[in-house]
């Protein structure tokens, strides 16, 4: 038997691997069949009866194709060489409208005061598939619908349609256990297993793949209407795992942060941590200009003056060599490519290290979470910020030349320096022997409390570039919101600090860049996330009415 | 008779037929086990507590919330717990057309609880049951692990009173078997003991068990 089967959907070919679902199939010729319980990230359930088709089957021997008994769950059957799949017929059509019916029986209809409104596969199949008046006369049952399942989660049990991804989620994927379906029929509610707390660190992903507005977020809950939400790719920077996202921002202000699916990076899931990183970004103190202790440029100097001033001292040091750089993980390639050529090439710098920007953070474990909570070590290592590059001299034998007073000049990128030493004190002891520290920076912290040049940057949110996980895949991140004050692009920054120190930047562009870095093309995979419809991302819900989707 | 739930252990019978049973199904099905020894467990114990939800989780072993999906959904499983005697009169159709509502009132007059109540006593627990297989001989009760069928007012007055006169469960099983009513009584064959039901009287006709 072959690998490979070909099968028609709906009159168009495709091949697939043997095993395939008929519903991924389907979505290769791009026909997206509704359902609510599938989920291509959980086991197969097939409760919700939502994914039904008209599949038919050949017989090889009869040489013709067996009409379909009843309609088929397309998430649960395996594609078949030969195979028929309609799914527009008439009597698909009624089928689903009568699953729509059923699900609806007790469901609240409460969308005006439901978060997942605008977002739910509910409401987007009502609309589709169903959009007739409800016939039921009896009063709905009622169920709990503010139930905190741990902390971050609140169940509505009115909403549920019981899919039981939720369940499979904390059976399969987290394995922690936490969620079951107790009770029969139409009382039958998602339940917190006894004993449990539901607060490990996975939790926030049952609302994500939640198909209603039965399981929602404390930290979403009545914040914004996702409609109002612009959505920009993005990267969490929690850890060196690199969780693609996708940051969901309204004036300038990121309201909350979601998984995209990435399947060799992070599959479809994401950690409560790394959701909250918005947060702790709202948080740091920031420099809006450029701050100088130098005399001869005054406390608050322009651009122009900063960079001058800074090419000219590292200028200097072409011929010295007390030149030293200390990179961070928190970079991205782009701007270490053009970081470890200013300190290479341009000035020919004696040392050259990566600090440890952020030391604490959540503990490895064999989902997500890694134990470097930089996102990007790897790529600036790779992109040349390389440890030691120069007779091994690291970030040992810099903290070393500065206690001896041989550094002349310190180029600090980030924040963090003081990790390296016991204690704030000891760090600005240390740093006060060098005579030109210049730290470029998206956050304050205790070495801008002494540097003679502050220079802020753009953080992750508010600029382009790409990070290297730990397992060297490359992922793009966007600019999502505007820059604070004068913050300048790392990329740019850098590469007009090569010209002001007198060399030549090593790529013109940021695509130059990406270029030389010879970055797969997979960095810029751009899938939505599954369960979800493509038109969710980017689109809003007047261009979703009207029925353009992004296939 | 209540049973301390916070220090649960299997007596040696149960415990053996623990064992036993494990070998009944796939080191990777050890889940199936669900069924079966929460039924024990409740024969032990009295009634599926928390604890004893955790209890059996543990023994198996599969993470609670199975345990708790299992028996939350079938109604043999008692969630809460009853009295001595748990009466659970049938009012399917069959018992319905001959009277099992007036049984149930009855019965709830005479004992002045609600059907899903129990005495405060603690010797009654009273429950309607769908159909328990025994509709040629409408209206039934279930009492216990016995049935008793072909139930007239009088009949179950007098097995009330037989019931509370009973003292203990274990000792007079065999009493209570062969106890009032006006049709025999059946013993109901327990689970894995199917080949010893065949000494209760067994009515011709009729499935052993009622199935």
């Amino acid at each position: 038997m072959s690998d490979q089967v070909t099968l028609t959907i709906d009159g168009k070919e495709v091949t697939v691997p043997r095993g395939t679902k008929v519903i991924e199939a389907a979505k290769q010729v791009g026909v997206e069949i509704p359902h609510f319980c599938y989920h291509p990230g959980l086991p197969v359930d097939g409760n919700c009866r939502m994914c039904i088709a008209d599949v038919r089957t050949w017989n090889a021997r009869a040489e013709k194709h067996f009409p379909a008994r009843r309609p088929a769950v397309t998430c649960w059957t395996d594609a078949e060489e030969n195979m028929q799949v309609f799914t527009d017929t008439d009597e698909v059509k009624k089928s689903r409208a009568t699953v729509m019916e059923f699900l609806l029986i007790n469901h609240p209809i409460d969308c005006p005061i439901c978060d997942k409104a605008g977002e739910c596969m509910l409401q987007d199949h009502y609309m589709q598939h169903d959009g007739k008046r409800s016939e039921l006369r009896e009063e709905k049952i009622h169920k709990p619908r503010l139930k905190p399942f741990g902390e971050r989660i609140v169940y509505n049990g009115e909403r549920c349609i019981l899919c039981s991804r939720c369940t499979r989620f904390t059976a399969h994927v987290s394995k922690t256990h936490d969620l079951g379906i107790v009770n029969r029929g139409d009382r039958a509610v998602v339940e917190l297993a006894q004993g449990s707390t539901f607060d490990n660190a996975y939790t926030d992903n049952v609302s994500d793949i939640c198909p209603v507005g039965a399981l929602t977020k404390t930290d979403f809950r009545f914040k914004k209407r996702v409609w109002f939400l612009k959505h920009t790719d993005s990267v969490c920077g929690g850890c060196s795992r690199n969780c693609n996202t996708v940051v969901d921002h309204d004036r300038a202000e990121i309201v909350r942060i979601m998984p995209r699916r990435r399947d060799e990076v992070n599959g479809h899931f994401m950690c409560n941590e790394g959701r909250d990183i918005y947060k702790s970004l709202a948080a740091t103190v920031r420099t809006s200009a450029p701050i100088s202790r130098v005399d001869e440029l005054g406390a608050g100097p322009s651009w122009d003056d900063a960079l001058a001033w800074a090419g000219g001292k590292l200028g200097e040091q072409k011929k010295g060599g007390k030149l030293a750089v200390i990179g961070s993980p928190w970079m991205s390639n782009e701007e270490a490519l053009v970081l470890g050529h200013l300190a290479g090439k341009v000035c020919k710098s004696a040392w050259m290290d990566i600090k440890n920007d952020v030391i604490e953070g959540y503990p490895a474990d064999d989902l997500l979470h890694t134990d470097d909570h930089n996102p990007n070590r790897a790529g600036v290592i790779a992109a040349g910020v390389v440890p030691g590059k120069k007779d091994g001299k690291d970030l040992a034998a810099i903290q070393e030349a500065i206690a001896a007073g041989e550094v002349e000049v310190l180029l600090v990128w980030g924040t963090g320096l003081a990790n390296h030493y016991d204690s704030v004190e000891a760090m600005h002891e240390a740093v006060a022997k060098v005579p030109v520290v210049i730290q470029l920076t998206d956050a304050m912290d205790a070495l801008s409390e002494v540097a003679q040049l502050v220079l802020p940057v753009r953080n992750w949110a508010e600029r382009d570039g790409t990070w290297t996980n730990f397992e060297g895949h490359t992922s793009r991140f966007r600019k999502a919101l505007r820059p604070h004050g004068q913050a300048r692009d790392g990329f740019e920054l850098l590469s007009a600090m090569c010209t002001a120190a007198g060399g030549k930047p090593p790529v013109k562009t940021f695509k130059d860049a990406r270029k030389k870095l010879k970055q797969d093309p997979d960095s810029d995979v751009r899938e939505v996330a599954d369960g979800e419809f493509a038109f969710y991302k980017g689109q809003s819900l007047y261009r979703h009415h009207s029925g353009t989707t992004e296939v | 008779m209540s049973i301390d739930h916070s220090n649960l252990t299997w007596s040696k019978p149960a415990a053996d037929r623990l064992e036993w049973l494990r070998t009944r199904y796939p080191a990777d099905k050890q889940r199936a086990l669900i069924l079966p020894v929460l039924h024990m467990a409740q024969r032990e114990f009295g009634w599926v507590s928390p604890s004893v939800i955790d209890f059996v989780a543990a023994a198996i072993p599969v993470p609670t919330i199975q345990v708790e999906e299992v028996a939350c959904f079938y109604t043999m499983y008692n969630r809460k717990p009853i009295g001595r005697w748990h009466l659970q009169v049938c009012h399917n159709i069959s018992c319905s057309l001959m009277g099992a509502e007036i049984v149930l009132e009855h019965i709830e007059g005479k004992l002045g609880i609600k059907r899903g109540e129990t005495t405060p006593d603690g010797e009654f627990t009273l429950m309607g049951a769908e159909c328990l297989g025994s509709c040629g001989t409408a209206p039934m009760m279930q009492v216990n692990d016995h049935y008793y069928e072909n139930l007239g007012l009088s009949d179950v007055d007098e097995l009330l009173e037989t019931l509370r006169a009973t003292a203990d469960i274990a000792d007079d099983e065999a009493n209570v078997a062969h106890g009032p009513g006006s049709g025999p009584s059946r013993k109901l064959p327990q689970d894995g003991e199917a080949h010893t039901a065949g000494s209760g009287v067994v009515l011709p006709g009729h499935a052993a068990g009622g199935h």
